[in-house]
């Protein structure tokens, strides 16, 4: 019945006509699902120091000369094989990505939502107390906080919690995406008859935000959302090329750019190039999956298909 | 004592251009199972009044005298909680439009099983049932799948049906209906009034219908309100009003219905608008307006003075009761 339904959606036949949503969904798919199943599918594990070893470093892929067919990608410098790297270090990209949203989301729409239904002071308080997020960068704001942790609690520990690390810095640095737009969202919202509907019921003010307004607001942050994912990971590679993002033990695509970095001129191009190539598959398929959702959850904006 | 008592109350909306009086000294009492019917312009004070009974003015605006006694409470002063308690569980409200009253992302069964919890502890199932009754009692067919659809997938008439069993759901005393037919289409508007007063005379509910349509209160209520710029200025049975108004205004409402028109001829008006709250004129309210305007219209305010059994506030009136 739910599988009828999402069929005569108009988001179903909007997806179903629109080739670049259909590839970008694919795309992102296969990386996600590829990135999941690398325990399984992963030739090696490039966490396990036992398992490379130095006297493999820098093969070239596979069509390449001197090529090793144990390394269709080739190997980095510490000999780990790339394809399996790569592959773990999408999932924690992705994984940093999603769950850095999600804490973006549930600060910027709690915030967003008490501030625009309450109004008056609470209001002016919050969305200035954004105002200050905003005018620090993300950047800005990561490297100082995590600079100032690396610093203080060493590299052993800082590398065993970096993921959490980096999932709190993004996430708090970037809620006032949301709050901003969840708060014009119920701005518009509240002022329509069944908000007052609601009260006149004898609803409480929560059971209103939360129940009533909050469902009324999801196309929006759907739309944002998909953006705030690449962001996020384009934020976190960011950062990882700067060092101080995750270790080289568990690197991510942003570590291994990194790592290849220093290579590149002596002419071990792939441990830079593959992932590079990763992630900006991965950022331009979320990207274009966002101007589909929100060309078709913005009816005011004219499209040409 | 009446059900619901409403004495000199007096609402007053701060605004950055000064305070505007949107009700001034409104009285009324409804017994119950009496059907009243508020009737005016736009703007004459009619929703806010409603709005007001229910305690439900927001911010810049305030009740800033006055009392609505509802069981001998007085609901102007009851905290957050208490007056919760009564909204929606003793006195319901119905809004004009039911496609913007009813939410479109929640299932109609969810937002009556909500209501229903928000104010009794029962389970989900045995609100449903309830929920089932009230459709049926507003005669929805197929009652039990409509529960789970959403507001767009019913016709009009069909949502300000659920609106009204959203109403009924916890048996009020009082339901306050705020132009309920003014969105639907004419054959609907007539069955849809039919089944308030019906459901009305049945559950035996008081019902106040705010509208600015005559013809509708006449065949709905007993008693009518009728109300300009802020004040009342007639009361009373509604055969009486209807037959024999005594108020110039409420004898040029009655004229505009387009039953009172020749066919050919122009419709008859009342000349002029409503004035602004703001800049209500010296006197008589509607002394501008008036056709049998005499110099003490535009000095002296009328007071809403009894006649026989009913208020009048015109220095008229009296004159109009002879003829």
């Amino acid at each position: 019945m739910y599988w009828q339904r999402i069929k005569s959606s108009a988001a179903y036949y909007s997806f179903t006509h629109n080739r670049v949503a259909m590839v970008s969904a694919l795309v992102v798919f296969i990386i996600c699902a590829l990135s999941a199943l690398a325990p399984i599918i992963a030739p090696y594990d490039p966490w396990d120091l036992t398992q490379f070893d130095i006297m493999d470093s820098e093969i070239p892929p596979i069509g390449a000369e001197q090529a090793d067919e144990r390394f269709m990608l080739g190997t980095d410098a510490m000999g780990r094989d790339m394809l399996s790297t790569i592959l773990y270090g999408t999932g924690i990209s992705i994984l940093i990505g999603v769950f850095a949203t999600l804490l973006q989301a549930f600060i910027g729409i709690t915030v967003g939502l008490f501030a625009g239904y309450f109004g008056g002071r609470l209001d002016s308080f919050l969305m200035r107390v954004a105002d200050v997020q905003l005018s620090f960068t993300t950047l800005m704001v990561a490297i100082v906080i995590l600079a100032v942790f690396q610093a203080t609690v060493g590299l052993d520990f800082y590398e065993d919690y970096a993921i959490l690390v980096i999932v709190l810095v993004i996430g708090v640095a970037e809620w006032p995406q949301y709050a901003r737009t969840v708060r014009a969202c119920v701005l518009a919202e509240k002022e329509k008859e069944y908000v007052d509907a609601a009260r006149v019921i004898g609803l409480k003010p929560l059971q209103i935000i939360y129940r009533h307004i909050l469902p009324n607001t999801f196309s929006p942050l759907l739309v944002i959302s998909t953006v705030q994912v690449a962001n996020a990971i384009i934020t976190e590679a960011a950062l990882s090329f700067l060092g101080l993002g995750m270790p080289v033990t568990k690197p991510s695509l942003g570590s291994l750019i990194r790592n290849g970095f220093e290579f590149i001129f002596s002419g071990s191009w792939w441990i830079t190039a593959f992932p590079s190539l990763i992630l900006i598959i991965l950022i331009l398929s979320l990207n274009l999956l966002g101007d589909w959702l929100r060309d078709l959850l913005n009816p005011k904006m004219y499209s040409n298909d | 004592m009446a059900l619901l008592e409403v004495k000199n109350l007096d609402v007053i909306f701060k605004l950055r251009t000064g305070d505007v009086k949107a009700i001034d000294n409104v009285s009324f009492t409804l017994e119950k199972g009496e059907r009243l019917g508020i009737v005016g312009e736009s703007g004459a004070g009619k929703s806010v009044t409603a709005f007001a009974i229910l305690n439900l003015i927001s911010k810049p605006g305030k009740i800033t005298n006055g009392q609505v006694l509802f069981e001998g409470r007085d609901l102007a002063s009851l905290d957050d909680e208490q007056i919760r308690d009564i909204r929606g569980n003793q006195i319901s409200m119905i809004f004009q439009d039911p496609m913007m009253t009813l939410n479109p992302v929640l299932t109609i069964g969810n937002q009556m099983v909500e209501c229903l919890q928000a104010h009794r502890n029962i389970s989900k199932e045995k609100a449903k049932e309830i929920a089932i009754e009230k459709l049926k009692a507003v005669q929805i067919p197929s009652a039990e799948t409509r529960l789970d659809q959403y507001p767009h997938e019913l016709s009009g008439g069909m949502r300000q049906r659920v609106v009204i069993a959203i109403a009924l759901l916890s048996d009020p005393a009082i339901i306050i209906a705020d132009e309920p037919t003014t969105a639907l289409d004419v054959t609907i508007q007539a069955e849809i009034l039919e089944l308030l007063l019906n459901l009305c005379k049945e559950f035996h509910v008081g019902l106040i219908l705010i509208t600015h349509d005559l013809g509708v209160v006449s065949q709905v209520t007993e008693k009518i309100m009728v109300m300009y710029a802020g004040a009342v200025i007639e009361q009373g049975p509604t055969e009486q009003i209807i037959h024999q108004p005594i108020h110039p205004y409420t004898q040029g409402l009655i004229n505009a219905l387009p039953q009172q028109t020749i066919p050919g001829q122009r419709l008859n008006q009342i000349k002029g608008v409503m004035p602004s709250l703001q800049d209500i004129p010296q006197g008589c309210a509607f002394h501008p307006r008036c056709e049998y305007r005499q110099e003490v219209c535009s000095q002296q305010r009328p007071t809403l003075t009894q006649y026989a059994e009913r208020l009048s506030a015109c220095h008229f009136s009296q004159q109009f009761l002879d003829k």
